[in-house]
């Protein structure tokens, strides 16, 4: 088995977690490790990595499921996501998808209808620690443009800010459950929160977002123009994103 | 930035890993640096995000520490295409935090664009080690200087090995014309796992090339010992460091925690017996 081959199958077998026998006959038995134990140590590596992975970016999920569950749950996502990305800050994208199925499936986790949209919010708070800083936005330059290009503007989000709507009330739950809060026994209202993160120097906030202030925000992702959002009437809420330095910039 | 800053700052005598645990307590010190501790490795991976808390941090840090790289993502022994961008980025992050070096394992970690995040052993024959010299020598070029390769724990021999692990790396030092960074927690691994002997391993090191040891704590399993870095150094790794130590004093020397990571006092006691057999030559 030539160098090629035998890495490609070596690394099939430990993300995939499968025994291929060809691989096998290439081993052989250590002082301690038959050449099926060898591969299961390579497995337990790869999933051991993984679960901490998910774990470090999902503290709060792993907080309210326990540790013993999170893993059992994070070895599933594992088994089907393996990792494609050198950089392990971009492991772990899909698990919120993966934990609505499972909200769906499993019956222990009928009660917990929020929690895919929990791991949501926690992945923006993982995106936005690693986020790219953003010089302020340029008023000069947009001063500049006449009032045809104005009207026609598109505006950019900063990367270290990020925003997601939810049906429950996700901002409570993501604050009681963090271990320096205070806030542990208070009782969560049953309301729907929409909820901002942005990181503002060395320090990341996590808000609510009034409804309309939401509607801005859709309307500035998706990319409508200054005179859209005027139409709309949102656009008070454009100086005040740019002071919190949530716009960064302008598309013409 | 001026050129002075640009000049690489020695690297001498013991370190620690920076892991992010310890960073709030290593800043609230400064510009007071750590008793003992002439240096900082950062594990390169870990700052390779173009923004975020750690960035800033790692600046401050890096104005009074001098700092070495440690990767764990060239994949050296893989035979898939070089990640060039992986290496450009490695190489602005030593320029930025003006590190004295760049060290990377010996093994594989990816393939068929899947990643194991784990250090991978390859077969010790004639094909891997020129496999692996070429890409080194490349790896140099695009870094415009000499990497450190350091030798990993292994759970897997190979039918295909021709040669011992000790044969293979003097023989990838001398044609790839790299430096060393030895483990001396993987050669005990490996001898605990594999019965290789670490003494003999020790003894046929190419002394002049080694520019770092690392020391670090392994983890019983039932029935073979995990790199787990999770623990303190061994006694017997203590004792091999010892005899790697004699033969060329002041290798600048790393402890190496990664998992269950105790309090920065615990790092800094065993970073105070590596001192202390630097300068006595004596295990506690
Ligand atoms: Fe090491």
């Amino acid at each position: 088995m030539n160098l090629q081959v035998l890495q490609e199958i070596f690394i099939k077998q430990i993300t995939q977690f499968e025994i291929d026998d060809d691989f096998l006959k290439q081993l052989t038995p250590s002082l301690s490790l038959s050449p099926e134990q060898q591969v299961a140590v390579y497995q337990n590596n790869v999933r051991g990595a993984l679960q901490s992975c998910l774990a470090q970016i999902y503290p709060v999920c792993c907080t309210i499921l326990g540790e013993g569950y999170f893993k059992q749950l994070a070895k599933g996502y594992i088994q089907h996501h393996p990792s494609r990305h050198s950089n392990l800050n971009d492991y772990g994208k899909a698990f919120a998808e993966f934990v609505l199925q499972q909200c769906q499936k499993r019956p222990e986790l009928a009660e917990f209808g929020y929690l895919s949209d929990l791991v949501k919010l926690e992945w923006r708070y993982h995106q936005v620690y690693y986020a790219k800083s953003s010089p302020p936005f340029d008023f000069e330059e947009f001063t500049h443009l006449t009032e045809r290009q104005q009207a026609h503007s598109t505006f950019q989000l900063a990367p270290c800010f990020q925003f997601m709507a939810s049906d429950y009330p996700i901002l409570s739950i993501f604050q009681m459950n963090q271990v320096s809060t205070t806030k542990k026994h208070e009782a969560v209202l049953l309301k729907a929160e929409n909820v901002g993160v942005f990181r503002k120097q060395n320090r990341i906030e996590v808000f609510e977002l009034e409804p309309s202030a939401l509607n801005a925000l859709n309307l500035i992702q998706a990319g409508s123009t200054l005179q859209a959002i005027v139409q709309a009437k949102l656009d008070d809420y454009l100086p005040q994103f740019i002071q919190q330095g949530w716009i960064v910039g302008t598309e013409k | 930035m001026s050129s002075l800053s640009q000049i690489k700052r020695p690297i001498s005598g013991v370190g620690i890993g920076l892991r992010s645990q310890h960073i709030q307590e290593i800043l609230t010190a400064l510009p007071n640096t750590l008793p003992n501790i002439g240096w900082l490795e950062l594990l390169a991976d870990n700052h390779l995000s173009e923004g975020g808390l750690d960035v800033t941090q790692l600046d401050a840090i890096a104005e009074y520490y001098p700092l070495t790289l440690h990767c764990v993502g060239m994949s050296l022994a893989s035979v898939e295409p070089l990640d060039q961008d992986y290496c450009r980025r490695i190489k602005q992050l030593a320029k930025r935090v003006n590190a004295a070096w760049i060290s990377e394992h010996l093994c594989f970690s990816a393939a068929l664009g899947l990643y194991s995040h784990d250090l991978l052993p390859i077969p010790y024959n004639q094909h891997t080690l020129a496999h692996c010299v070429q890409r080194i020598l490349h790896i140099q070029d695009l870094l415009g200087e000499r990497l450190l390769v350091e030798n990993v724990s292994s759970y897997m021999t190979f039918e295909n090995s021709e040669m011992s692990e000790i044969e293979f790396i003097n023989a990838l030092a001398e044609q790839a014309d790299c430096d060393l960074l030895v483990d001396v927690n993987n050669i005990y691994v490996n001898q605990l796992n594999h019965g290789l002997d670490g003494k003999a391993y020790i003894d046929q090191l190419p002394l002049a090339r080694i520019k770092e040891i690392h020391l670090a704590g392994y983890q019983q399993q039932d029935n073979f010992v995990l790199d787990a870095h999770n623990n303190p150094v061994s006694k017997p790794v203590w004792q091999l460091y010892q005899r790697l130590i004699e033969k060329r004093l002041a290798i600048p020397t790393l402890i190496e925690w990664d998992n269950d990571i105790p309090p920065l006092q615990v790092l800094l006691g065993e970073a105070e017996k590596a001192h202390q057999i630097m300068k006595n030559g004596v295990v506690q």
